[in-house]
Formats: C-alpha cells, sequence, structure tokens
C-alpha cells in the first residue's frame, strides 16, 4: 500500500515525539485526489471531506475506511499492511496486525477469587504492556478498588492506593474491567454502531468507525472504558508488535478503547495477560460452551458473585470466595 | 438462546414495542444459556509444573545429607536450615521436618499413606490436610493455570505459590495506580 | 425569480442598520473568532483540552445542548395560543417563536459536533453512506428529531415569509405548523430518554426525568422568548401586544410551579429513602466528601427559580414589565444550571466505580461556548433583521401606538 504522502512530518497529530497511536493519520486533504478510489472513499468522500477539511486533520484515508464487518480479506489485508507500513515509519517498530476469528462454540468469559486477590495491581500493568496503553495519560483498564473489609461499597472505594506492601490489614481488594456483558448497555447506545458484541461475547470497538461521543462511556455502569483526551503515547520500546485490528492495536486521539479479554491472544488459545500475570491465581478464564472449562466447573461449585447485577447486564465476568 | 440473541428490549426502550410485536415471553434473557458446546471439545491435557529442577539444593541426599545421620526429634538446627527455626509457620508449631520429609529417602516426601512421592507431587502431601483446596486445584478452581484455554494446560503446584514451611502467601510491594484525572491540558 | 429578488432584498436589510447594531454584529463575530480559535486547539490537541474526562465523560457543551433542546421545544408554547386558540396578539409573532427554535437548533447541533473526538467520522451517521445505529440507539433517534425539527420550523418560517412578502394566505401549512407542536415535545422527550435510558447512571435513570425536562424547557425557553421580544418590540418600533407577554408569563408560572413540584418530589425521594442513589443529589446540593463545587450554583439556581415563581405567580408582580424581566432572568439562569451542568454533571459524579472528578468547564470549553451562543445570536439578528420589514410591510404588525385590534 503506498504512502499517501503522509509523512509523519505532515501530520500534526504526529508532531508529539513518540505518538504512540494515529498510526494513521497522514495525508492532507489535498492529496485525496490520488488515493485509489474505492467503494468507501467515492461514497464518504464528500462529506468526510468537509469534515476532515473543517477539522484540520485530514490526514490519513482511515476517514474512509469502511466499518469492520464490512472489510473484505482484501481490504484487510490492504488495511493492515497499510497501519504497520505506517506504524514501522513513525515508530521504528514492525508490528503484525491480525483479526482473529471467533471460534464456532465458544463464549468466553472470567472469574476472579475476591479471597485470593491481594491487590497488587500486577494484572493492571501486565494489561497495559499487553495492550499497548499509554503511560502518558496514565490509565489502566483494570481499576482495583481498594474497600474497607466487611464492605462493597464503591462509593468509599480506592483505585489510587499506594502502600509498601498489599494486602493492607482490614482491606479487601476488588478489581473491575469490562464485563464483557451479555446484554451491554454501552453497545446499544452507539450511535454508528462503531462497538458490538462478537459471536464469543467479546464487546469490541472498531477505532476506525467511532466517532468519540462517549456515550458508551455514559452507559457502561463498570468503567469498562477509555477514551483518549490525549494523544496516548507508548514508547517505542514499550509496543507489543502482536496487534489485533480490533483489539491492542495503537489507537487514535478522540477514540474509545477498552479490555477485550485480549482478543488478540484468547482467539488464539492463549490466556488473557492480566491472568498470566496474576501471582495469586485468582483469575480464571475459559469457555462457557466447554463444561469443564474453569469457568463452567466454578459456576457449578462456588459461590458467585455478579457486580450490579440488578441492572440486567449479564455480565460475563464473575467473582467468586474460593 | 434465540431470545437472547434477537432480543426486543432495545425496541422497548425506543417504544417500539408494539410496533415489532414485543415478541412475548423473550423479553427474559436466560442468565444461563451457554452455547452448545463445541463439536469436538478439545482433549485437555493438564502438565502440572515441575518443581524439582528449581530448587537450588536438589538432590539433598547426595549434596549434604549422604555426609550426616538423620535425626528424628525436635531439635534447633544449625548450619544450612538455621532460617527454617524462625520461618516455620505452618500447622503444629511442634512440626518437625520428617512430618512431610522422609527420613528414609532425603530427596522425597511422605504422604500419609507412608508413600513416598516426589517433591513435583507435592499437591498430593498437602491435600493430606488440605483436602478441600486440593479438589478445587485439581478442578482448577484453586490455583494458577497457565498455557491455553483451549487444551493444553500448565498448572502451578502448590509449593510454587506457598512456602510450604510458612504457606501464607507473601506480601507484595504493588505496582503504582493509575493517574488521577487533572483539570487542565496537564494529563 | 421572486425568491432572488427576496434574497437581495434580504441581503440589502441585513447590511443596513444604526450603530448599536453594527457594534453587536462586530462583537459577535469576536467571540466567534475566540471561539473558533479555541476549537481549532481542541482539535489539534484532542479533547484534553477540555476538563472531561472519563470519569466525567460530558460536560459543558452536552450541558449547553441540553438546554438548547428546552428552548427549541419552548416554541410550541407560542405556536399553541397563537393557532390552536387563535389568540391574536400571539398569532403576530408567532413566527419569532420560530426563528427561535431554529437558532436554538443550530446551536444544538454545533454543541454536539464540538463534543465528538472525530467530526471528521461524522459521516458514519448518515443513512446507506455510514451505519447508524438506528432505532436502537437514542442518540440517532436525537439526531432525526433535530433535523426533523429544524426543518419543519426552518421551512415554516421561511414559507411564511414567502407568503406574507407577497401578501398571501400561508393556511395551507396549518397541518405542518400543528405537527411542530408535538414533534417539539418530541425532541425534548427524545432528548430527555437519552439520559433516561442509561441503567448505569441511577442520578438520570428515574422516570420523572422527561416530565421535568419538559417543565424546565416550558420555563426557559418562554422565559426568553420574553426578552427577545421586548427587544424586536423596541428595536424595530413595532407594538407586540402586552398581553401576549402576559399571557406567556402565565404559562411560565405554571411550568415554573410544576418543575419545582418535580424538583421537590425526587428531592423527597432521594432524602427520605437515603439509599446509595442520594450520591449525585447530595453531591449537588450538599457535597460529598469534601467535593462541592456545584453547591453553591444548584443554590443560586434553587433561589432563583423559587423567586421567580413569587414573581410569576402574582397577577399585579407579572404585568409590571420591570419586574416581568427580572423574573424572565431569573428563570433563564436557575434552569440554565439546573438543566445545564447541574443534569449532566451530576450523573457522572460519583462515577459508576464511586470516584469522584470535579468537573468545571475549562477555557477551552468556555470560550467554543461563547462561540457558539455568538453564532446562534448572530443567525437570530440576521434573520429577524431581514424578516422583520418584511412583516411590517405586510401589516403583519400594527406598529407602535396603534390599537391592536
Ligand atoms: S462492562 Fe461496560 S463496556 Fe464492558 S460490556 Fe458491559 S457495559 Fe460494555
Ligand atoms: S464513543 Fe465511539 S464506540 Fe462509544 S458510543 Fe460513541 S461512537 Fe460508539
Amino acid at each position: 500500500m503506498k504512502n499517501d504522502g503522509c509523512t509523519p512530518r505532515a501530520c500534526p497529530s504526529s508532531e508529539a515525539p513518540v505518538a504512540g497511536a494515529t498510526a494513521e493519520r497522514g495525508a492532507p486533504l489535498l492529496q485525496l485526489g490520488r488515493r485509489p478510489p474505492d467503494r468507501r472513499a467515492i461514497l464518504g468522500a464528500s462529506v468526510a471531506a468537509v469534515a476532515a477539511a473543517a477539522t484540520g486533520s485530514g490526514c490519513g484515508n482511515h476517514r474512509f475506511d469502511a466499518h469492520y464487518k464490512e472489510l473484505t480479506d482484501e481490504d484487510k489485508r490492504r488495511i493492515f499492511e497499510r497501519i504497520e507500513a505506517e506504524t514501522r515509519a513513525r515508530t521504528g517498530v514492525d508490528v503484525k496486525i491480525s483479526a482473529p476469528q471467533p471460534m464456532d462454540g465458544v463464549e468466553f468469559a472470567y472469574a476472579l477469587d475476591l479471597s485470593l486477590c491481594n491487590g497488587n495491581r500486577r494484572c493492571a500493568e501486565a494489561c497495559a504492556r499487553e495492550n499497548n496503553l499509554p503511560d502518558v495519560p496514565k490509565f489502566r483498564y483494570i481499576q482495583v478498588l481498594e474497600m474497607d473489609r466487611g464492605t462493597l461499597d464503591f462509593e468509599n472505594a480506592n483505585a489510587y492506593y499506594e502502600h509498601d506492601e498489599v494486602p493492607v490489614p482490614g482491606k479487601v481488594y476488588l478489581p473491575v474491567q469490562c464485563q464483557h456483558c451479555a446484554n451491554p448497555p454501552c453497545v446499544k447506545v452507539c450511535p454508528v454502531t462503531a462497538t458490538w458484541r462478537e459471536p464469543d461475547g467479546l464487546v469490541v470497538v472498531d477505532y476506525n468507525w467511532c466517532i468519540g461521543c462517549r456515550y458508551c462511556i455514559a452507559a457502561c455502569p463498570y468503567f469498562g472504558r477509555r477514551f483518549n483526551f490525549h494523544e496516548p503515547t507508548v514508547r517505542p520500546r514499550d509496543i507489543n508488535p502482536d496487534q489485533g485490528y480490533i483489539s491492542n492495536r495503537l489507537r487514535p486521539v478522540g477514540v474509545v478503547e477498552k479490555c477485550t479479554f485480549c482478543l488478540q491472544r484468547t482467539r488464539v488459545g492463549r490466556y488473557p495477560a492480566c491472568l498470566e500475570a496474576c501471582p495469586t491465581g485468582a483469575r480464571k478464564f475459559g469457555n462457557l460452551g466447554d463444561p469443564n472449562g474453569e469457568v463452567r466447573i466454578m459456576l457449578e461449585r462456588k459461590r458467585v458473585y455478579v457486580l450490579k447485577e440488578e441492572l440486567g447486564t449479564l455480565p460475563r465476568f464473575y467473582y467468586f470466595y474460593g | 438462546m434465540s431470545c437472547k440473541k434477537t432480543s426486543p428490549t432495545w425496541a422497548v426502550a425506543a417504544g417500539l414495542a408494539w410496533a415489532l410485536g414485543a415478541a412475548p415471553g423473550c423479553d427474559e434473557h436466560d442468565r444461563h444459556a451457554f452455547p452448545a458446546p463445541p463439536a469436538s471439545v478439545a482433549a485437555e491435557t493438564v502438565t502440572v509444573e515441575p518443581r524439582t529442577q528449581l530448587l537450588p539444593t536438589f538432590p539433598c541426599s547426595s549434596r549434604c545429607h549422604s555426609a550426616r545421620e538423620s535425626q528424628p526429634d525436635k531439635r534447633l538446627l544449625t548450619e544450612f536450615h538455621t532460617f527454617r527455626n524462625t520461618e516455620f509457620h505452618h500447622g503444629d508449631p511442634a512440626g518437625w521436618c520428617y512430618q512431610c520429609h522422609s527420613q528414609k529417602n532425603i530427596d522425597r516426601l511422605v504422604i500419609a499413606s507412608g508413600e513416598l512421592v516426589t517433591f513435583d507431587e507435592a499437591y498430593l502431601l498437602c491435600g493430606g490436610c488440605h483436602g478441600d483446596k486440593l479438589r478445587d486445584w485439581r478442578l482448577a478452581v484453586h490455583g494458577k493455570t497457565m498455557g491455553h484455554w483451549t487444551g493444553n494446560k500448565i498448572r502451578r503446584s502448590c509449593t510454587g505459590c506457598h512456602n510450604p514451611h510458612n504457606p501464607t502467601f507473601p506480601h507484595l510491594v504493588p505496582e503504582a495506580p493509575p493517574v488521577r484525572p487533572e483539570h487542565g491540558e496537564r494529563m | 425569480m421572486s425568491v432572488f429578488s427576496g434574497l437581495g432584498t434580504a441581503a440589502k436589510e441585513i447590511v443596513r442598520g444604526g450603530r448599536i447594531y453594527y457594534a453587536w454584529v462586530a462583537l459577535l463575530l469576536v467571540f466567534i473568532s475566540l471561539g473558533l480559535v479555541a476549537y481549532v486547539g481542541q482539535l489539534r490537541n484532542g479533547l484534553g483540552m477540555t476538563n472531561m474526562r472519563n470519569q466525567v465523560a460530558w460536560g459543558f457543551y452536552i450541558s449547553n445542548f441540553t438546554f438548547l433542546v428546552g428552548v427549541a421545544a419552548a416554541a410550541v408554547l407560542l405556536v399553541i395560543p397563537a393557532y390552536v386558540y387563535n389568540f391574536k396578539p400571539i398569532k403576530e409573532i408567532a413566527f419569532l417563536g420560530e426563528l427561535m427554535a431554529v437558532t436554538a437548533i443550530v446551536m444544538c447541533i454545533l454543541f454536539v459536533a464540538v463534543d465528538v473526538g472525530g467530526p471528521a467520522n461524522l459521516w458514519h451517521l448518515i443513512p446507506f453512506i455510514g451505519r447508524p445505529n438506528f432505532p436502537v440507539s437514542l442518540l440517532t433517534w436525537d439526531i432525526v428529531v433535530l433535523n426533523g425539527y429544524l426543518g419543519i420550523n426552518g421551512f415554516i418560517f421561511f414559507y411564511v415569509l414567502y407568503k406574507v412578502s407577497r401578501g398571501q394566505k400561508y393556511s395551507r401549512i396549518l397541518p405542518l405548523i400543528l405537527l411542530s407542536i408535538p414533534w417539539a415535545v418530541g425532541i425534548h422527550t427524545v432528548t430527555a430518554f437519552l439520559y433516561n435510558g442509561l441503567v448505569a447512571r441511577p442520578f438520570w435513570n428515574a422516570a420523572i426525568l422527561a416530565p421535568r425536562f419538559l417543565a424546565s424547557a416550558f420555563c426557559s425557553g418562554p422565559a426568553l422568548m420574553i426578552l427577545v421580544l421586548q427587544l424586536v418590540r423596541r428595536q424595530f418600533r413595532i407594538d407586540i401586544d402586552g398581553r401576549a407577554l402576559t399571557k406567556i408569563a402565565e404559562l411560565v408560572a405554571y411550568a415554573l410551579a410544576f418543575n419545582l413540584f418535580l424538583l421537590g418530589a425526587e428531592a423527597f425521594k432521594e432524602f427520605y429513602g437515603q439509599s446509595e442513589h442520594i450520591a449525585p443529589m447530595k453531591y449537588l446540593y450538599l457535597g460529598l466528601h469534601g467535593h462541592h463545587a456545584l453547591v453553591p450554583f444548584m443554590w443560586t439556581a434553587l433561589t432563583l427559580n423559587v423567586t421567580a415563581l413569587m414573581l410569576f405567580l402574582v397577577p399585579r408582580f407579572r404585568n409590571n414589565v420591570k419586574l416581568l424581566n427580572v423574573g424572565c432572568v431569573f428563570i433563564l439562569c436557575g434552569v440554565y444550571i439546573e438543566k445545564g451542568l447541574g443534569l449532566v454533571v451530576p450523573g457522572f459524579t460519583p462515577d459508576a466505580l464511586g470516584e469522584i472528578y470535579e468537573y468545571v468547564p475549562s477555557v477551552t470549553e468556555l470560550a467554543v461556548s461563547l462561540g457558539i451562543w455568538s453564532s446562534g445570536a448572530l443567525c437570530f439578528t440576521l434573520l429577524a433583521k431581514f424578516s422583520i420589514p418584511v412583516f411590517i410591510k405586510a401589516k403583519q404588525f400594527t406598529l407602535l401606538g396603534e390599537p391592536s385590534e
């Protein structure tokens, strides 16, 4: 795929020294005419051109990429190659973009043993590295809430605790991330279907399609989503080159992102990064369709607690006391 | 199941319930409507993470214990094992090495039945008292599982996480918290 | 042909004007440029230039949007007495209500546009080219009804103007005018449902929200109307029947009383029940865990609203133009706080996991909002400037001093 004259320098958003994301904002609008015409471009160009001109950030033809669900294999190959090339040009890192497909008969679910979690936050950090989360601004997909023993009260919880050692006597810990609801309120509200629930239960976002209205953030009862208010920056040496198109690839500013249960790992049979990093073994992951899977067995044998069950969101994230 | 996929709840919310006929009976999600198992559930192979090779002074017999007599009675340890005197916090404070280590073969553990097991099979020993935990561990509900959820699983043994002489899970230094959001252009 | 000549006349009308007019337009243009500069900064650096964060994902822009939907919806308050009850004094000025609706909707659309993170992706909302999530997402509903409302009122306004300028009757579009009444209720209800449907936010997820929206809209919109009508009366030296103003004021009084009643009902439920859902209410009126950025504003709003209610309930007060105007300003400020930041921010404070991030608008947000309000004012000024003379010429208005019936 050609570089549409989109040098990193031409793009205002990549002036930052190591802008980790926005691999795909590049070409000034003038270059539009030189783009190989495609379906989307013809339809959307006139409209988007106005918008892009208005924003002055008409860099990168991702403005005209189709929705993920409408991409043919050929489209995917082309777009992935383009993203790889742009990432290489800007960060010097060779990344590989992929889009592994859901497996038949698989619905993912997570389980977390609250009696084991000691609040060490290894999960949140491993997640950040796996999923290319920026360190500036430093947000995490997993909020580990510290609560007083004997309560389960969000309002008096603290996600920003700093201690020399955990667990602290008298405290309990509740890690919260996207619960991959089976009835996800965030998906309903999206005005452009930029977020949806995949057949295997993963709730994902198409970063090229999201308009950044943040309605989904308002709708999520679990603080499961993050918006890129700032240009996300990842140090090149921290970039995980194994990237999924709808999961951990570098995100542009102005879109919403979230935990995907490490789609790029779990769809090829691996465990999520947070699970592998957890030193206490509190985290369990598996296929609800497999009667012998870890999560099904846990559901059958343990008492389960689901966050805000009364909201009817049907989380696929179960807390239990082992 | 089909209800779950084509739930009309949104339609209700959008005031369209009547228009769409409201598919009676479908607005209840079945909380345990798990997908049908895959045509071939991959055969699961569980490997217990071996421990022996990680023990720095193994084999104990040839390294040191060949040169000394075993002492069946509790005493204050000297030389190599002195730190165990204060470290030991497990069950009966009067406990002694040979409750668990075999006096006959110091490279083995001895379980309740009198059988000897290797350090890789320590769970058989631990399970002698902590039967409930052993059961959960076998089911992968307790303990850490790695590898692939699709079938090839690696299970960490009891002693991979717990120090058998002082099994309370160690305290850890937590990773730094996320940064609180701030006003202004600062991030 | 006549359309073109009409445009020519309009252009001439817009350029002509006194010193105050020019100063006013120049001031607005300055504000608009300020807003543009701020907006370009926001585009280049991301929405981080605002004070919105993941914890409080919507702020000043959406607050203004919500308030303005109310203003737009309130245009019906002029249409109902004018066309349904044929109340002549208001019929004369009903087109100004339509004009205000148009302006308010334009501002609404601008406020939503500046709030999104990827304005260049907005084409994804367009049917066939994009993938609008209709009818599932209430936001798509809102886009449909707002644009529809803009279309209806814009069309009515220009059609009536055209017909009046040619001395013809415009009764043929009466059905459309009548349609705009339920449509106005619709835009406000849909906007309320936008918040109402979110189970994640107990402060919004209460059935009282939509009625409260309507009640407060029927306070603020007409209050603004009363003020604007007097300005128009002064500027164009036309007679606007005082009875029209007091009639509107009377409607405002009922709406205000109802709005306060609903607020009381809400407060009772929260404070008597003391469930955890009381937190946003506490944050608004008492402060929560040492955070009380909005407390002074909310009490100001409440005081203003109650005072205005007193002024409007007593006929002697509301027939006094000075007091009437004071009341209108009070209501505007009160509702602006209550249905703006006072509605949006507590939905997010505390957030879904109990965290409190205290939101106050940033300089960028204030500047961009000022720019948008100024564009709205400019739009209204220009449209009024060229349309009112047409109505005057067509003797739609009685000029100042003559009896009105
Ligand atoms: S936790 Fe939030 S983001 Fe995740 S699926 Fe549920 S509603 Fe959506
Ligand atoms: S922020 Fe993006 S994903 Fe979320 S609702 Fe808006 S368009 Fe959809």
